[in-house]
């Protein structure tokens, strides 16, 4: 078992919902050892199909897949007279090997590549940025920086309240001679509440010459020294921490950018270019400090910032140059598909139509593996995963039967003719007992249009089943709109009209069950007494002639809340989507827990 | 279960055709069958796997046929197994005589049994009568088997079957052979044909131990070939000339009422060129370029079927 592509077909196809098991599987392997899809891409295609494929849709699946997954075979590849499978399979993987880039096992193959790519992109400037550091030439006086991020001259957040709070100013480029330098810190940009102190004055009326706001002016000062002079010895270089004084009030300040400068070079040292930076104190009379996680978070990484923008830089640019290739690949592939058929299987063009039932399929299997995923807010299902599949609503409808002996008398009752036998001593005549045949009979009441257009798949599949692949005595589907009065109809586009009492005096006297489906009145969320009352004078209508009736609502269970929905599900019991809730509304239309409701 | 394979299974190729028409075989009629290529590979793979193989197609494309003809070219012993309404598993399997027994130990007890007849009482496996399933797995020789409209059955049919068709042994609960159900195992995996009209959705269960053909309406040029094979003294003429104006129909029926109804199929076709060969060659081209087509009651089985027809070909003149 070691072809990849034909391995993950199958499972394809399983996940597709196709009643494959592992068997089948080994069916194909036989057939190969036998001879059977060796000559080219579509005997085996054929072969494939013949073993796993048992319905047209299920066939629209397989050539989907199967030209997704099994790669096209060149000339030289085909060997026509090979007898082992061993070789077969060895074609199947080179092949593989080649162009497959679908299967998963490439994808991870493509991360892993990936995460390589990355870590050396993160690992060469780390290595190489420092040891290009130290190389300085000692004869220079060198160039005084502030260390602050590349990008945005940010030295970082310090608060308040930090008694001995710093900046690192480096001196890179060289180290002769004691040099000095000035930082001014500028600080005219106040903030007073947050807000800052031009923006008040723009905003507010107040008289920049009151006493009261010059105090508060004073008193936002935040450093004791308008500016702090760094110095760096002979021979000394690399970096220097520099305190700042910053003086502590219990005023409301909010975060205050502090723009701090550096001038006056001393002793031929020359200022970088970037002279200016800026540094954010946070103020810790502020309570709700929401961002200081994450101040704290840059204030601890500034440094490995410059590494980690070029490493994402880098791994991006990598990211677009293969996926660029990898999608110039398929689209060439797909090209090639286009023009040329190869296949010559039975469906080589896909109406519109087929390709949404085939979506269904799909979406229906995707819609089992998944479990966990709820009926959504509101319109999930317009996407037709069905909540409840095919299978599943064939299986309950299976449930539903009532078997009693009907017609005649055909088949020989054995216990009754011993019995007969030992009463009068002798064999008269065999007796007989009629067939025992499902007597139920389903009334489907379905809710069309409006708010049921999204669900109209779903109805058209309960119908499907209940007709084709149960097995009652009769399906009866009539359809309305938002609730039914005075008048059902036969089909969909509420034409055929049938008076209610027609209807339901036709039904015979027992043994009939109603399933209604319908969103009654929960799509629009609210309550309305006219539907209510309709509804309830319905089923009051119906309970004369059906003694079993559930209700499916497409809507989940929580929105049915304080809207009609609601007030219906008191009347007659309503069961949500899925496939438990289904199986309970096939309980009560078996006439099992019915004590609850009246 | 998959059993081991036999490199030397018998292959059917479709080309062994009957000599001369009404031509029989074990008691029933024969007539030429052309399958396709795709068609033959999916027998022989069923032959090799030992699996069912289940048909699909239209009404009378060929489904049933194609079992007979695969047992006449092969020289295999044939069942059929017309599924009924009422048919149920365990009729193509056996049928135990309940009744004759009853009978028997009544006749038995009043001492009026011959030797002979009081032997078989005594043998409880006299009363069981074999189906037509129970007669291939009983069979020596490899046995094509058909089993026929399997839809039509009760839709626990099939699900019925999935251990005699797995397992391929037949338990007899009614004889009882030390302490256990009799048995009859298959002496030679029987090669089964199931068809399927679609009337019903078959079991999963069921299809997953199949294997699947479709088979399709034939092309021009086959059915033609068909048609030279069943009437081999037909004039070419009339055969090109019917051959079309029938796949016209057919296409005009389809566009007119959709998939959903009855389109005239092979069977169809076949009965009708039998009906234009009572007329002279002459009659019958003339008939065939006429509209309406002469004997449709043969080619249109409904009257909406035969008011469209009628309408379309008044639009079209």
């Amino acid at each position: 078992m070691n072809e990849p592509a034909l391995l993950e077909l199958f499972n394809r196809l399983r996940e597709a919902g196709l009643p494959l098991g592992l068997e089948e599987y080994h069916l194909l392997l036989q057939a190969v050892d036998g001879g059977f899809g060796k000559d080219d891409r579509n005997a085996l295609a054929q072969l494939c199909s013949t073993l796993w494929v048992k319905s047209d849709q299920e066939q629209l699946i397989f050539q989907e897949y199967f030209d997704q997954l099994i790669p096209e075979d060149t000339r030289q590849n085909i060997l026509p007279s090979t007898t082992e499978t061993s070789r077969y399979q060895e074609r199947i993987v080179d092949n593989s090997d080649v162009s497959d880039a679908n299967t998963k096992q490439r994808k991870l193959v493509r991360r892993i590549r990936y995460v390589i790519f990355g870590v050396i992109a993160f690992l060469v400037p780390a290595i190489v940025i420092p040891l290009l550091r130290p190389k300085a030439l000692p004869d220079n006086p060198g160039t005084l920086s502030f260390k602050s991020d590349p990008f945005f001259n940010f030295l970082g957040i310090i608060q308040e309240n930090d008694k001995n709070s710093k900046i690192i100013i480096a001196r890179t480029g060289g180290s002769r001679g004691k040099v000095s330098a000035s930082i001014i810190i500028d600080e005219t940009k106040d903030y007073y509440q947050g807000q800052s102190v031009e923006q008040i004055l723009a905003e507010s009326n107040i008289d920049e010459t009151d006493n009261e706001w010059i105090k508060v002016i004073a008193s936002l000062k935040d450093f004791k020294k308008s500016s702090i002079t760094i110095t760096f010895n002979d021979g000394q270089s690399g970096f220097q921490e520099v305190p700042i004084p910053i003086l502590d009030d219990k005023i409301h300040e909010g975060n205050e950018p502090i723009t701090l400068q550096l001038t006056n070079p001393q002793g031929q040292v020359k200022i970088s270019l970037k002279d200016t930076a800026i540094l954010t104190i946070t103020d810790n009379s502020e309570d709700l400090n929401l961002f200081g996680w994450f101040d704290s978070i840059v204030e601890r990484f500034a440094p490995w910032w410059e590494l980690f923008l070029i490493t994402i830089a880098g791994l991006m640019t990598l990211l677009i140059v293969v996926n660029m290739r990898s999608l110039r690949q398929r689209i060439s592939a797909s090209d090639d598909e286009d023009t040329q058929d190869l296949t010559n299987l039975p469906i080589a063009k896909l109406s519109p139509k087929v390709i949404q039932t085939l979506f269904d399929k799909i979406q229906v299997a995707k819609a089992i593996k998944q479990p966990d995923s709820q009926l959504g807010e509101t319109f999930l299902i317009i996407n037709n995963d069905l909540p409840v599949t095919y299978r599943q609503m064939k299986q309950g409808w299976r449930y539903l039967r009532h078997l009693i002996g009907e017609g005649v008398s055909t088949e020989l009752d054995l216990e009754a003719t011993i019995e007969q036998i030992g009463q009068q001593g002798f064999l008269l005549n065999p007796l007989l007992k009629p067939r025992r045949i499902n007597k139920i009979e389903l009334l489907l009441l379905i809710d069309q249009d409006g708010s049921m257009v999204p669900f109209h798949h779903f109805s058209q599949a309960l119908v499907d089943t209940a007709s084709r692949g149960g097995r009652f005595n009769q399906v009866r589907v009539y359809y309305f709109h938002n609730c039914p009065s005075d008048y059902l109809y036969q089909d969909p586009y509420h034409l055929e009209a049938v008076p209610i009492e027609d209807c339901l005096s036709q039904l015979p006297k027992t043994r009939v069950v109603c399933l209604i489906f319908s969103d009654a009145g929960a799509a629009r969320g609210q309550f309305s007494s006219r539907r209510r009352r309709r509804t309830k004078f319905f089923l009051k209508e119906l309970k004369h002639y059906v003694h079993n009736i559930a209700w499916l609502n497409p809507f989940p269970r929580h929105r049915w809340e304080s809207s009609t929905a609601e007030a219906i599900a008191k009347l007659v019991p309503m069961f949500e989507v899925n496939r438990q809730e289904f199986y309970q509304a096939i309980k009560i239309l078996r006439g099992r827990d019915q004590k609850f409701y009246n | 279960m998959v059993s081991p394979v036999n490199k030397n299974y018998p292959k059917y190729t479709g080309r062994v055709q009957p000599k001369k028409s009404g031509e029989t075989y074990q008691g029933k009629l024969i007539y030429p069958y052309l399958p396709s290529k795709k068609l033959i590979d999916a027998v022989n793979l069923a032959i090799y796997l030992k699996r069912p193989l289940l048909l699909r197609g239209e009404p009378g494309c060929g489904k049933t046929k194609l079992a007979i003809a695969v047992a006449y070219e092969l020289g295999l012993p044939f069942e059929a197994w017309y599924i009924k309404s009422t048919s149920r598993a365990k009729d193509g399997l056996y049928t135990y005589d309940t009744v004759g027994r009853l009978r028997d130990a009544q006749l038995a007890a009043s001492g009026s049994l011959t030797q002979a007849e009081k032997q078989r009482f005594d043998d409880p496996t006299s009363y069981v009568r074999l189906g037509p399933l129970g007669r291939a797995f009983n069979n020596e020789k490899r046995t094509v088997v058909l089993i026929d409209e399997i839809d039509k059955a009760d839709i626990d049919f099939p699900n019925d079957l999935l251990l005699e068709l797995e397992e391929q042994i037949i338990k007899i609960e009614e004889v009882r052979v030390a302490e256990q159900e009799m048995e009859i195992s298959a002496k030679a995996a029987p090669i089964i044909f199931i068809t399927s009209n679609d009337e019903k959705d078959l079991p999963d269960a069921f299809l997953r131990r199949c294997l699947f053909h479709y088979v399709k309406f034939p092309k021009f040029e086959q059915i033609v070939d068909i048609v030279k094979a069943r009437f081999p003294d037909i004039a070419d003429e009339l055969t090109k000339k019917s051959v079309s104006r029938f796949l016209e129909l057919r296409e005009l029926m389809a566009e007119e009422t959709g998939r959903s109804t009855k389109k005239v199929s092979t069977s169809e076709l076949l009965d009708w060129i039998q009906a234009l060969k009572q007329d002279t060659l002459e009659e019958a081209l003339r008939k065939l370029s006429q509209k309406p087509l002469p004997y449709l009651e043969v080619l249109l089985k409904s009257w909406e079927a035969h008011i469209s027809y009628l309408r379309l070909s008044e639009d079209t003149e």
